[in-house]
């Protein structure tokens, strides 16, 4: 059983972590220079609508009591109003979520179908020296031009990789759609092909970097004495692998697993602006730009909320992979 | 070095010629980086190596001049970032209590918040001048070297040699900056391989959003949003391998000095 302290003691930390960031966030913001309300109203306002609007924003109240109003709001699910939109900051979250959660699972999807494939293959490339000697120039090849790839892809910046996308497969092949985001509910069809490059430009990096985790983990589980148990006892090197290697040497990817799947879910401003998808990072990039700072405030507590219960969930399921954990 | 190390050679050749690129940004005329010296959208040429763009300005020199503000934002966040992180997170490693926990506490929170947003944030307010960008992208370092010098000096405490010069009562700055310190400087060079990398992409992804250092200095990351892919690729390409050769060469340094740390 999972004691039922360090779960304790782990969600308090997690409640912790929230705590600190919503206060982070409003510090840094709390040191805007400007008037917020003249801004929105112009600075012959009538003066009764400008005392209703600071009124409604807490302004008229010192910022620890403005910061506690925020944090009561928060608890019964008010993050309060964005100031350029006039709208409800948890209803604009609602509103951009889907899009960033269909971009998130078009990403992991390619990331496991990518990764583990291609980790192990190279694995296997890099193991077997008994075979004929022109097959083994064409894999060995194979596999540098793969290592290779993988370098690259971890080393690439990710604008700079949906450049490169756009190029080649919007420009020079044209193939598929730079632009114009497609929602869900309007054309399925148009909406995943809308969603491939921009997924892509996300994926591929951590396609190489679990590529090189679990090729990693591999090696390592492979010099172990029970893999050599297991191959001294007459298993092929694919039986070993696959009854004994893997499923040790997947625990470590499974972290890198669940911080890209994690990542992801949080939205991400660069790909989002460089394909114009209404996500979340969209959302908190105009929201910065435009200093509604509710906005800001509701935006950045979603992605660390998605963090730090992300992380939380992560640690959980180790305890259920991995017994070992458990003894500690 | 007692083994081979082909990612320390080959990331060190990288970062060599990069610094050639800075160098030769010296020479080349400056008013070809400014200036519309030639046709819009020349493609490369014997006279411009890597074509012009939208205003006839040489796209060479503009890199080559570009790579003075993304090389001095990494190394400025390598040196402030990597100085302060290590010694808030040496001194609250040694000394423990409350002032460990409330640097854990605080680690673990900027965990949660993407560096880009919080620049996006700073920057927003305080404008994207060069040196304001220099203090934000190095002020974000911090929380990656206190991170690892915590760790790796926690590690250390409980080492005998350490204990020792505690008991025979040498005092404790002299411990932290004799003793401490250069055992931890393996790993706090290899986060510093990673983390220059990692500011160079920050203020490059800044300027990607329309929000770096404001023109018209040239910069790679709005160099790239800025180039049209359809009529001159080749401005956006160069771009491109320019920043992917740059982390690259500093990804392969990280790794060849990991591996040095493991042969010892």
């Amino acid at each position: 059983m999972i004691s039922l302290r360090s779960l304790w003691s782990r969600l308090l930390s997690a409640l912790l972590t929230l705590f600190v960031v919503s206060l982070i966030i409003f510090v840094i913001f709390q040191i805007i220079p400007g008037d917020a309300v003249l801004s929105r109203l112009g600075l012959d306002a009538d003066p009764a609508l400008e005392a209703l609007l600071r009124e409604e924003l807490h302004l008229n109240v010192p910022p620890w009591q403005r910061y506690l109003l925020w944090l009561s709001g928060l608890f019964q699910g008010d993050l309060g109003n964005s100031l350029r939109f006039s709208r409800p900051v948890s209803a604009m979250i609602k509103d951009s979520l889907p899009n960033t959660v269909a971009l998130a699972t078009f990403s992991f999807v390619e990331v496991l179908a990518l990764g583990l494939p291609l980790g192990l293959w190279l694995y296997t490339a890099e193991q077997e020296s008994g075979r004929a000697s022109f097959l083994r120039f064409w894999r060995r090849l194979a596999g540098t031009l793969l290592t290779v790839m993988v370098q690259l892809l971890l080393a690439i910046p990710v604008f700079a990789l949906a450049i490169i996308l756009m190029l080649v497969f919007g420009i020079w092949l044209q193939l598929l759609p730079i632009s114009g985001y497609v929602a869900y509910n309007v054309n399925f069809p148009l909406f995943l092909r809308s969603l491939i490059l921009p997924s892509l430009a996300i994926s591929l990096p951590s396609v190489a970097m679990v590529v090189r985790y679990l090729l990693t983990s591999l090696r390592e589980q492979g010099n172990q004495t029970y893999a050599r148990t297991a191959r001294s006892k007459g298993l092929s090197e694919e039986q070993t692998l696959k009854r004994h290697l893997l499923r040790n040497a997947l625990i470590p990817v499974l972290t890198i697993l669940g911080v890209i799947l994690i990542n992801t879910l949080g939205g991400s401003i660069v790909v989002e602006a460089a394909f114009g998808i209404p996500g979340i990072g969209q959302l908190l990039n105009t929201a910065i730009r435009g200093r509604d700072l509710p906005l800001v405030q509701g935006v950045s507590f979603y992605i660390a909320l998605v963090v730090t219960m992300g992380y939380l969930l992560l640690d959980l399921l180790y305890l259920v992979v991995d017994p070992r954990m458990k003894r500690e | 070095m007692s083994r081979r190390n082909p990612s320390l050679i080959l990331g060190l050749t990288l970062l060599g010629l990069l610094s050639l690129l800075l160098i030769s940004g010296f020479f080349v005329d400056d008013d070809s980086a400014y200036m519309n010296v030639a046709g819009q959208f020349e493609p490369p040429s014997l006279k411009h190596w890597l074509g012009t763009d939208k205003l006839g300005r040489d796209n060479y020199a503009r890199i080559a001049i570009g790579a003075r503000s993304s090389l001095s934002i990494g190394a400025c966040s390598v040196l402030i970032g990597g100085a302060l992180g290590s010694a808030l997170g040496i001194v609250a490693a040694w000394y423990g209590g409350w002032l460990d926990l409330l640097l854990a506490r605080l680690l673990d929170a900027l965990k949660a918040i993407p560096n880009l947003l919080l620049a996006l944030m700073i920057v927003t307010i305080f404008g994207s001048e060069l040196p304001v960008m220099i203090a934000t992208i190095s002020l974000l370092a911090i929380p990656l070297y206190a991170r690892m010098a915590r760790a790796a000096t926690l590690k250390l405490k409980t080492e005998d040699f350490i204990q020792w010069t505690r008991l025979i009562g040498i005092g404790i700055p002299r411990i932290l900056l004799r003793h401490v310190l250069p055992n931890i400087t393996g790993p706090l060079l290899v986060t510093a391989s990673l983390g220059f990398a990692g500011a160079v992409l920050t203020e490059a992804s800044l300027s990607y959003l329309g929000l770096g250092v404001p023109p018209p200095i040239p910069s790679w990351g709005r160099m790239l949003s800025e180039a049209p892919l359809f009529n001159a690729p080749w401005l956006a390409l160069s771009n491109v391998v320019v920043l992917t050769l740059l982390v690259l060469g500093f990804n392969l340094l990280g790794d060849g000095l990991q591996q040095m740390l493991d042969d010892r």
